[in-house]
């Protein structure tokens, strides 16, 4: 983290947003899950094709988009403009524009359109990981959560096709970074603490046991590290990312997740929903001085 | 009696079991789901039964969360807040029943508007106390509200003026002290009061919870509907340790109610009936 | 039950020569002292945080920050600038009146028919319905948002058997409310029902066998007999039904919210007044807006419960 050519803090783990596939799902429904979708329209088909009903009730959800934290309408915007859906210098809200409203679009229409998803459908579970939906949009630490808590899931990761018709980068990454407060009685103790989490050993635990991504440039051409190949594609995903560049976090997404919610639960219009959510973006961001 | 009055009869019968049943079904419920894996809690058709009885949601429960230590909490807040409530209770109400002094009726009815006070309004300020009193994350802090209950000092009041004054008297006559006076004489015939006032207390400080939210920082001092909610919270989409969890803290209560249930019931009308 | 002791007095009153005081004075001095614990403690607990609370509400007051007077201005910004408030105020008062109403007229019913002369096991049925009434609330909201979840929740498979669609509950903002509602008239019926039936064992018998002498029907005993002597009980019923309502919190905060929302939602359907009041002041940490917002609710409480005894309480005659 640095501010005005000073570092603060160093990131310790790194996080890119991805698709995951449930390779069994996929097969059953006669899709390849080896294969990376490279256009939008691609994987609505396919996230269409795997949803699944029961009468009008849904079974299994083509693409669970309803139910996680760090949504990838978060970031999907961030993607599709030259200097990401803020603009660092100014503060400047950038997605109540064309791309930004093509992005939301899609995303929400996966549910008010397709139905290959819905909040009232298995509201309160985690569906991908009970093996009840085809895909999901994740942060790549999932793969350790799902390896502890779903060990049965068959679940492969892939690069996620771009929302926008252009888009200026592949993926958008977020991390943690460590900073030592000023007034830390022991700055020592702390700075070492940091450099244990940040030291090369803790990064390869990590990867190896944690699910996450290494912040130490070095590792990521360590290739004894990426046998799994969910792991690879984790590694092979920040080459090209660029970091979410909202400025807040719990309160920047609870703006993203109202936009969400109107647009879907709602059924507001999505132009409209997305003007108020800048609207309110920006006034969050005067409020923090972030922006004039 | 005639046969109108005897289908009548059982209609209500049928009702009022029908009652029972749809009263006592989400508490069935959640002890069935306890016992159950989480695909069984979603399977559709839905299972009533769990396909096996054992106790693996539960361990889960205690091997996760401190529930001993949270339970260890709410007794103790729920004892110190018992015990303070009496005293203060008691001690008031005597003296508003059986003395006369310039300024008591008007005090008792500023006593009783207090229970028109909302918590909302008290607690930014309790907390601002409790902080600069250093009893956030304390024992001390958790009781901090709940010391005092002006329904206490009322139903008090109300029950003690029915004891006939004599008893007093003749006790100051023989040269008793007040102090031994109310404890020897006055307190032991208040027996149903306190009681009642007990039973009440106690449900209400165990139900206790957006006051605990906010005081308890570390989980050490959570209290169990604390660490119930921590717990869910955290397993958001595990419903059957979330069912475990959930009859674990209904339970105390639930069985001291079922072995003083007429007391409990009768208690709780007595202080509703004013 | 207390014998009543004839105690001769006899030779000077001792009990009463306390030096320099009289009678009266004697009394006044152990009053207050016996009362000195709890008015001590209301001093301490109640009335120095109203106090504190009203203070604050004139500030911007961040919490170990410097406090700035602003007179009015919170609460100018809750009645008219502020629709979130508004709304949490809105979304309490639905719930406080659809959890109560019903509540009640089912209470009353039931402990009517409870209260049947030829009913036995009267005990039983009054135990059972009462047993809700001790759960621990947060359990009992755990249970209740498993149970009502669209898809697979017991209430909604219910409602399928009889053909009707399932409503989203907690995921639908239009029926989020009355989730909790729902689970708020499960919860406090046997509480009132208590209260009721206590109320009717207390009306005495010669009044309704004289009624059913004089040829009255069993609707014209309830409004002229039984409705008027219950009527202390349903006043103190709703206005207890009343207070409680409109601090609804718990079962907002347990009910709703999950990792990518704040409880309250979705999109703020169920945030209650307390709800509202707690995120405005324990987020940011500033002491002077919540504090307005609680004295608004404070009033609001007041003002309702004063209708509720104009409206509801009637005088009657034996």
């Amino acid at each position: 983290m640095k501010l005005a050519d000073q570092y603060y803090a160093l990131p310790t783990d790194v996080q890119s947003l991805l698709l995951f596939y449930n390779d069994d799902l996929f097969r059953e429904a006669g899709l390849d899950p080896t294969q990376d979708f490279s256009t939008w329209e691609e994987l609505r088909r396919a996230a269409i094709q795997l949803t699944e009903r029961d009468g009008d009730q849904l079974t299994q959800a083509g693409l669970d988009i309803s139910a996680s934290p760090y949504q990838w309408y978060y970031s999907a915007p961030t993607l599709a403009y030259p200097d990401g859906q803020v603009a660092d210098d100014t503060g400047e809200v950038n997605y109540a524009s064309a791309p930004g409203y093509q992005t939301w679009e899609r995303l929400t229409g996966l549910v008010t359109e397709d139905g290959v998803d819905s909040a009232e459908f298995l509201a309160e579970q985690s569906k991908f990981a009970i093996g009840k939906a085809g895909m999901t949009f994740k942060e790549y630490t999932f793969t350790g959560v799902y390896n502890l808590t779903a060990p049965d899931l068959n679940f492969s990761l892939h690069p996620a096709p771009p929302v926008a018709d252009t888009v200026y980068a592949p993926v958008a990454t977020t991390s943690w970074a460590y900073a030592v407060s000023a007034d830390c009685a022991d700055q020592s103790a702390a700075w070492e603490w940091i450099e244990f989490l940040t030291s090369e050993e803790s990064q390869r635990t990590w990867v190896a046991e944690g699910g996450e991504l290494p912040s130490r440039k070095a590792l990521l051409e360590d290739q004894s590290l990426q046998e799994d190949p969910n792991v690879a594609a984790g590694f092979a995903s920040l080459e090209d990312a660029v970091p979410y560049d909202s400025m807040g976090w719990d309160d920047a997404f609870a703006v993203q997740q109202q936009i969400w919610d109107e647009i879907v639960l709602d059924e507001q219009d999505v132009e409209s929903a997305v003007d108020r959510g800048a609207d309110e973006e920006r006034a969050l961001y005067q409020r923090k001085g972030l922006l004039e | 009696m005639t046969s109108r009055a005897r289908v009548l009869l059982a209609g209500k019968y049928l009702l009022l079991t029908a009652g029972a049943i749809i009263m006592l079904s989400p508490l069935i419920w959640m002890v069935l789901a306890s016992f159950k894996t989480l695909p069984e809690i979603l399977s559709f058709p839905p299972t009533l039964l769990p396909e096996q009885v054992d106790l693996r949601n539960y361990r889960a429960v205690f091997e996760t969360i401190d529930f001993v230590r949270y339970f260890l909490n709410s007794v103790i807040v729920a004892v110190l807040t018992v015990g303070s409530v009496l005293i203060t209770s008691s001690l008031a109400g005597y003296a508003f029943a059986k003395f006369s002094f310039p300024g008591r009726d008007a005090l008792f009815i500023v006593v009783l508007a207090t229970l028109m006070i909302p918590f909302q309004v008290r607690v930014i300020p309790l907390y601002v106390l409790a902080s600069d009193l250093q009893l956030l994350n304390t024992y001390g802090g958790l009781v901090l509200p709940t010391l005092v209950d002006a329904f206490g000092v009322f139903l008090m009041r109300q029950y003690l003026q029915s004891i006939p004054n004599e008893l007093m008297e003749s006790a100051r006559v023989d040269g008793a002290g007040e102090i031994r006076i109310f404890v020897q004489i006055v307190l032991p015939l208040a027996k149903p009061a306190l009681s009642a006032l007990t039973i009440f207390t106690l449900v209400v400080s165990w139900e206790s919870f957006l006051w605990p939210l906010l005081v308890a920082c570390s989980t050490d001092m959570y209290t169990l509907p604390l660490g119930l909610a921590q717990f869910a919270g955290r397993f958001l989409d595990r419903t059957e340790l979330q069912m475990a969890a959930s009859t674990l803290t209904v339970l105390p209560l639930l069985i001291a109610f079922l072995f003083m249930q007429r007391r409990f019931i009768e208690g709780m009308a007595t202080t509703g009936m004013k | 039950m207390i014998p009543l002791v004839a105690h001769r007095t006899q030779g000077p009153r001792r009990a009463q020569r306390v030096k320099g005081l009289g009678v009266k004075g004697r009394q006044t001095l152990w009053a207050y002292l016996f009362l000195s614990p709890a008015l001590a403690l209301f001093a301490v607990t109640v009335m120095y945080p109203m106090v504190r609370a009203l203070q604050y509400s004139f500030f911007n007051w961040p919490l170990g920050g410097d406090k700035t007077f602003i007179g009015l201005q919170n609460y100018r910004r809750l009645l008219f600038e502020d629709p979130a408030f508004r709304e949490a105020v809105g979304n309490t008062l639905y719930f406080t009146f659809f959890s109560v109403a019903p509540t009640l007229a089912l209470a009353l019913v039931v402990a009517i028919m409870l209260n049947g002369p030829l009913l036995r096991a009267r005990g039983a049925f009054r135990t059972i319905y009462f047993v809700p009434v001790v759960t621990s609330l947060v359990a009992v909201g755990f249970v209740w948002r498993a149970m009502l979840e669209p898809s697979f929740g017991v209430i909604n498979t219910v409602i399928r058997w009889f053909g009707l669609p399932g409503p989203g509950w907690l995921a639908d903002p239009d029926w989020a409310m009355n989730g909790i509602v729902l689970m708020a008239v499960w919860r406090d019926f046997g509480f009132y029902m208590v209260i009721f039936l206590a109320g009717l064992q207390a009306i005495p018998r010669e009044i309704t066998d004289a009624a059913i002498v004089d040829g009255a029907s069993a609707w014209q005993r309830f409004r002229s007999i039984t409705l008027p002597l219950l009527n202390p009980s349903i006043l103190l019923a709703a206005v207890i039904g009343v207070i409680n309502g409109l601090q609804l919190f718990t079962q907002v905060y347990v009910m709703t919210g999950s990792a990518q929302q704040l409880p309250g939602g979705p999109l703020n359907s169920t945030r209650s007044a307390v709800l509202y009041i707690v995120q405005q002041t324990f987020r940011p940490l500033e002491m002077g807006y919540g504090s307005a917002a609680a004295f608004l609710l404070f009033v609001l409480i007041m003002i309702v419960t004063l209708i509720q005894f104009q409206v509801l309480q009637r005088k009657f005659e034996y």
